[in-house]
């Protein structure tokens, strides 16, 4: 194995390492979204301090390689693609960490949300880990196909802002409610996030640039 | 934009060895194309094929065709004087003659003719701005060459090709035997004049080749694997071969 291997191996484990830390940061969101525990909502943000310096190791090694092994063709492409991966997984923990935030400052969720916010939660951490999947296996095939699981995000949220339309119909009191729907658009967010992840994968591998949207 | 040499099918042999096989090549004019490949392969080889070098050599033969601005190169007919004024060379090594920096830069327009003495000095003068040393020789002109440092004396054979006027260089590892610094210095200057020149560059530096070059071409045992514009080669070559030499892991 040339040099070149190892420091890009370690390089996309750090990535991976890194990815762990912001899964285990949503799955933890999920649970306190649903348990109220302010300590456990308080690990998340502790932890985003951990994927924050994960990214910032990542810029250096990539520095590290690029001035002293300069690479080209794929290994190129690969620190590239990390360095945007990593950009965006840092970007994902910080909505992780504005969920926890929310717990912090709120009170309980009001309950009758409860059975709308478990299936975005869910489509989000599985599309999550589908992608990283994708990106351990360099699948462009999987890059291709994953950003369609971001539209089963957008159309779970779409099933709670009927529901919402539905109370306000019913002239049912609505106004505590909007900060939460704020707070589930990390959801989103993190899922177009993930998005770009898809497209960074397929630039790696095949050095073609996608947009997603 | 124009072609200034075509390469169709050519073919060279070293005796029974060949060394290149069924080459194409599109060179454009006013552009660096590099030549990168292991040794051996073929590179310097093609290069000497260019202004047909390689007829000082014994037991060679060229087929094919390399068509120069519409003339035929390998045809016997073209006259192989005129043809290596028009093409020049500037080898791995700086071999100045051993005479004052005026008498090399001179030397093959007196051995020409076909410039008037009264025009010599001004030509001093031009190819060695061109070449980026008239600064630090102008007052020494009449030193020898061998006093100049590897770096200038490089300089001054880039000079000397310079004042035949050619319209090709060719450049067969140029910067091998110099400095970092004397090599930011030639480099810089190819960038000039390709303005005016086309260029074909033998290099084993990859990153040499990545810097300054607009086309590339790979070659391997005397095959062209490869040949497109530099910044597709090097960030997203087509064939497995030239990204396996690129990144390192050839062999």
């Amino acid at each position: 194995m040339v040099k070149i291997d190892t420091e890009i191996n370690e390089f996309k484990d750090e990535i991976l390492i890194m990815s762990h830390q912001v899964r285990k940061m949503f799955v933890l969101a999920m649970e306190v979204l649903d348990t109220g525990r302010k300590e456990e909502a308080l690990r998340i943000v502790e932890l985003d301090e951990y994927v924050n310096n994960a990214n910032e190791s990542i810029n250096d090694k990539a520095i590290e390689i690029l001035s002293l092994l300069a690479p080209v063709a794929t290994d190129l492409r690969v620190i590239l693609a990390g360095l945007k991966i990593s950009t965006d997984l840092e970007r994902i923990g910080d909505y992780a960490k504005a969920i926890a935030r929310f717990v912090i400052k709120n009170d309980e969720l009001d309950e009758r949300l409860q059975p709308y916010i478990n299936p975005i939660a869910k489509t989000f951490i599985e599309f999550f880990d589908e992608t990283m999947q994708a990106y351990t296996d360099r699948d462009v095939k999987k890059a291709l196909e994953l950003p369609g699981r971001d539209d089963e995000i957008d159309t779970a949220f779409k099933k709670l802002l009927a529901f919402i339309e539905k109370l306000t119909d019913e002239n049912q009191q609505i106004a505590a409610l909007v900060p939460t729907i704020g707070m589930l658009r990390n959801f989103e967010r993190a899922g177009d996030h993930t998005k770009n992840i898809c497209e960074a994968i397929i630039y790696e591998v095949k050095g073609q640039h996608y947009d997603f949207g | 934009m124009s072609i200034k040499v075509n390469v169709q099918n050519l073919n060279f042999y070293y005796g029974d060895f060949q060394a290149l096989k069924g080459i194409n090549m599109e060179i454009h004019e006013n552009k660096i194309t590099a030549l990168i490949g292991p040794s051996g392969c073929g590179k310097s080889t093609f290069i000497k094929t260019l202004n047909r070098m390689y007829e000082l050599i014994d037991g060679t033969k060229a087929t094919g065709s390399i068509s120069f601005d519409g003339t035929e190169l390998l045809d016997k007919a073209t006259d192989v004087v005129d043809l290596r004024k028009r093409i020049g060379m500037v080898f791995q090594k700086p071999n100045p003659f051993p005479k004052s920096i005026t008498e090399n830069v001179l030397y093959g327009v007196k051995r020409h003719g076909d410039v008037p003495k009264t025009e010599w000095k001004e030509l001093l003068e031009t190819s060695l701005r061109k070449a980026s040393l008239w600064s630090e020789v102008e007052h020494k002109l009449n030193q020898s060459a061998f006093s100049l440092s590897g770096g200038q004396q490089q300089r001054l054979c880039i000079a000397r090709t310079l004042a035949t006027k050619p319209e090709v260089l060719l450049m067969d590892e140029p910067t091998s035997a110099l400095d970092p610094i004397a090599t930011a210095k030639i480099e810089e200057l190819l960038e000039e004049l390709k303005k005016e020149y086309t260029v074909i560059i033998v290099t084993h530096s990859m990153q040499q080749a990545a810097r300054i070059s607009d086309y590339c071409g790979f070659f391997l045992s005397g095959e062209l694997i490869e040949f497109g514009l530099t910044k597709q080669l090097f960030s997203n070559p087509l064939d497995q071969r030239t990204e396996d030499y690129i990144t390192g892991r050839f062999g």
